[in-house]
């Protein structure tokens, strides 16, 4: 205002002060509820307009805002007699149309950003719902989102014992003991069959190990130094897959030693042997374990198992 | 004379009336003009007099509308989304993931519902998104939807028409033909696949779509109405205690007496749940259907192969 003023682009005549003080009213009240004297002393004080109005005039400029679709409550005089804000026409509001777009869009982004990228856009948007109209739009979000079911808060604090790769004591709730201490060297946090885990180097079990997200209540402790000399067995394996090099999506213990035709050995190293089994079974027949012997063994022997069980 | 609680002010009327016309972002000259004129065909000049003291109004409150083509534009709202820079990233991502829809007449409401959000957004908050926007590459620009954007957006039409076609692929150096139901275009670790309903084995898989090799139109539409087939199993020891159920997956949560538990599993995909329960192990036994029972215990038979 004080440009055009000065640059006498603008003379009272050719705007509404009106219109004018009726957005600096209802700009008042959506920053928080105010009562007839904070308006009265903002437009005493205010720069430019610096006229005292009464308390009918302001309360006309109440009644036009409530005329033009606002929702204004007045809280009683114990709260300080102030003017809400319930609802006003400017409000977002995502017609259908928009929140199909939306879900359509945010089923595909969430899977392919990382876990760190989702927390963000999950926050971002959890604030959004709350500017949001129509609760159709959090409904949706709630649903699809895959993060809806876990705390942000502590998986926000998680991420960041991963990334200093800290070790940690959390309070778990395992499905065969219950609730117990279990402590951790953070390593990452990644989805794995639409469920997150945390996965690290586990000091109670001595090997790589993964808990999943949902089961960790809290936290207990963030260790200051990291027992460094742990000593986890690790096992390396080889094994061959018979698939597409392109389709082959290979794990961060992982690496290709060679590829003949679309036989593809690789070399995994891992401390965590159920992991690494489930891992191999996954490929079905397309994989063969080369070495070590007892893998090998034991991979047979669960297949003969897992055959037995269609015996019946 | 009127109470003073039923007075009102008719110029806060009028500049909530062109308000609201104006948001959804535009509105025409036209309709705008209108809320000047008065019943006695005030003369256009008169209306624009008073139509350009309202726009000033907004202008000096730090509202800008602009013109284009009988056109109003708004540019700014009411501020009242405030975010920080976490904020602004995710702001970034959600617009960078345009792409994703291939479809355009989407892409045009997804338009609409990002600019209703930025509309809102304060003047920093707008600042520090086109400060993080650069830093976002668009996956517009990767090679890979490059390379397949015109099968992703036929994919997409077909998806759209409920066309019924002869689907042939490539995949494991075989050449697979079948008569399928496109449903939809999904993206897994930054590629596309088209999902479709197999009118033979009535399952649902994806196909990648750079592994597609051709799309014959058949001369009826699908009815939309398929029903997949289902598959149940059964789960034991300890992966039915900590079993997460999918959400296309139903149980009644009970274990049978010797610690099994039943799940029905609609309209996943074949090959990936074969891949997912031979995971299990010796926890997890298909019970039906016939044929899908019969691919796990020759997926087991020809694995115990390999090691004979």
């Amino acid at each position: 205002m004080k440009e055009f003023i000065k640059s006498n682009k603008i003379t009272y005549n050719l705007m509404s002060f009106t219109a004018f003080k009726t957005l600096l009213i209802f700009s008042l009240l959506l920053e928080a509820p105010r009562s007839y004297n904070d308006i009265i002393e903002y437009f005493a004080n205010h720069d430019y307009i610096n006229e005292k109005i009464s308390i009918d005039t302001a309360r006309v400029y109440i009644n036009s805002l409530r005329v033009a679709g606002c929702v204004i409550e007045k809280t009683n005089r114990a709260e300080g007699s102030k003017f809400v804000l319930i609802s006003h026409p400017f409000e977002l509001e995502v017609p259908p149309e928009q929140l199909k777009v939306f879900a359509k869009i945010y089923k595909t982004l969430s899977k392919n950003i990382s876990v760190e990228e989702l927390l963000m856009l999950e926050k971002f948007l959890r604030k959004l719902c709350l500017k949001i109209k129509n609760s159709e739009f959090q409904q949706i979000f709630e649903k699809i989102s895959p993060l809806s079911s876990y705390d942000t808060e502590l998986l926000e604090n998680l991420l960041t014992c991963c990334r200093k790769k800290n070790q940690i004591s959390v309070e778990y709730n395992s499905p065969h003991s219950g609730i117990k201490p279990m402590e951790i060297i953070c390593n990452k946090i990644d989805f794995e069959n639409n469920k997150l885990y945390l996965y690290g180097t586990s000091i109670d079990y001595k090997q790589s190990a993964y808990l999943q997200l949902s089961r960790i209540i809290k936290i207990l402790e963030i260790k200051l130094l990291k027992n460094e000399n742990i000593n986890i067995p690790k096992i390396k394996a080889l094994f061959t897959v018979n698939t597409n090099l392109q389709e082959l999506l290979l794990k961060e213990n992982e690496k290709i030693i060679s590829v003949t035709n679309n036989h593809t050995l690789i070399e995994a190293i891992s401390s965590n042997k159920f992991a690494l089994k489930q891992r191999i079974l996954s490929f079905g027949s397309a994989c063969k374990v080369i070495e070590p012997v007892e893998l090998r063994n034991e991979i047979i022997e669960t297949l003969k198992n897992m055959r037995a069980g269609y015996q019946l | 004379m009127k109470k003073i609680s039923d007075k009102y002010n008719e110029a806060c009327i009028k500049v909530f009336d062109m308000l609201k016309l104006l948001s959804n972002g535009t509105a025409r000259y036209r309709d705008i003009i209108e809320l000047f004129s008065t019943s006695d065909k005030t003369e256009n000049a008169a209306a624009n007099v008073i139509l350009n003291k309202y726009l000033n109004t907004l202008k000096i409150f730090g509202i800008n509308i602009y013109k284009t083509k009988n056109i109003y534009h708004l540019q700014n709202s009411f501020f009242s989304i405030n975010l920080d820079e976490n904020d602004s990233r995710a702001y970034c991502i959600l617009k960078s993931s345009k792409d994703y829809l291939t479809n355009s007449k989407q892409q045009e409401i997804f338009d609409k519902f990002l600019r209703s959000i930025e509309m809102r957004l304060t003047k920093a908050s707008k600042e520090m998104v086109d400060l993080k926007d650069s830093e976002f590459k668009n996956i517009n620009s990767s090679e890979y939807l490059n390379k397949y954007r015109d099968i992703i957006a036929r994919c997409e039409t077909c998806c759209y028409e409920n066309q019924k076609l002869e689907l042939s692929y490539t995949q494991d150096n075989k050449d697979y033909k079948v008569i399928c139901s496109p449903r939809e275009i999904t993206f897994k670790n930054g590629k596309a696949y088209l999902s479709v309903f197999n009118h033979l084995s009535r399952q649902i898989f994806d196909v990648s779509v750079d592994l597609i090799t051709s799309m014959k139109q058949m001369p009826v539409i699908s009815k939309g109405n398929e029903v997949s087939v289902t598959v149940v199993y059964k789960i034991g020891n300890a992966l039915a205690k900590s079993y997460c159920l999918k959400e296309w997956e139903t149980c009644d949560g009970k274990p049978d007496e010797n610690g099994w538990l039943t799940i029905i599993n609609h309209n996943e995909d074949f090959d990936e749940l074969l891949k997912r329960l031979m995971r299990y192990g010796s926890n997890c036994v298909v019970l039906s259907p016939k044929n899908f029972r019969e691919s796990m215990i020759t997926a087991i038979d020809n694995t115990l192969k390999n090691y004979e």
